[in-house]
């Protein structure tokens, strides 16, 4: 049992790391680039502020559930010891997948904030 | 002539965007509380819940956030649309059984999918009820994105 487990260990370990460094660095990456969407629509004066607020704020939303999703998925690769490179290439592909998906979501939500405050400032102008 | 003289205007289709806390919240907890609202009188919720949480959370996660993208998430659509999903898993599991002359991937999807069949519909069905009850007003905005 222990020598089955101590060979097993070796490759599931390394892919594990990989893992964790290319869904974090996935994540990181996406998160700044959240942030950089809002500066370059922060560069219009009068939304600036707005748009620096809003993609801060779901910048860390984004990195927050971006985590919590990027480790549930790592916690299935135990289970697939068995297959250590299928399973690390499904939890990848599928962590990859979702942080898009979710990326669309969060620049989504940036550019209806964004809507919302052009239409609220157009508002008095035309009353 | 009307027609082509002044065409009807094409609506951009719309699009909503997700609310996170709700999405998660409804996606995960759906199928907790649909199993403990239903496990007294029979014990199948409870065996579905192990078997098919999984799937529901891996499968309905990428799924639903596209198809929330671009749609309001009416319970019913979203009910169609894991009968739709499981019909297809089932079509995949005889294409399989087919392809590899294995009966045995046949009697797992059609056990898969039999029960998945209710409960996914079911599940995606209080998925939609939460999820609209959880959103906040801003996310339920029809928008051109």
């Amino acid at each position: 049992m222990t020598s089955l487990v101590l060979e097993k260990t070796p490759t599931m370990f390394v892919f594990a790391a990989i893992y964790i460094a290319l869904g974090f660095g996935a994540l990181a990456a996406l998160a700044t680039m959240i942030l950089r969407i809002g500066t370059l629509l922060g560069e219009c004066p009068q939304s600036k502020r707005i748009a620096r607020a809003a993609s801060v704020t779901i910048a860390t939303g984004f990195a927050a559930i971006g985590a919590g999703g990027v480790i549930l998925v790592g916690a299935v690769l135990p289970l697939l010891a068995e297959v250590p490179l299928t399973g690390f290439l499904a939890a990848l592909g599928f962590a990859a997948l979702c942080l898009g998906l979710g990326f669309t979501q969060a620049v989504g939500t940036l550019r209806a904030l964004m809507q919302d405050a052009q239409q609220k400032a157009a508002a008095p102008a035309a009353a | 002539m009307l027609a082509l003289t002044t065409p009807p205007k094409v609506p951009y289709p719309t699009r909503y965007v997700i609310d996170p806390v709700a999405f998660f919240a409804a996606l995960i907890g759906v199928p907790l509380l649909f199993t403990a609202l239903t496990f007294a009188p029979f014990f199948i919720p409870v065996a579905a819940l192990f078997f098919g949480g999984p799937m529901f959370i891996i499968v309905g996660t990428p799924l639903l956030l596209w198809y929330q993208r671009l749609n309001d998430g009416d319970p019913k659509a979203l009910a169609f649309l894991a009968f739709k999903v499981m019909a297809f898993a089932l079509i995949l599991a005889a294409a399989l059984a087919a392809i590899t002359g294995d009966d045995a991937v046949f009697g797992i999807g059609l056990w898969f999918t039999g029960f998945g069949m209710i409960f996914g519909p079911a599940w995606a069905y209080f998925f939609g009820i939460v999820y609209q009850y959880l959103r906040r007003d801003f996310f339920a905005k029809p928008r051109n994105l």
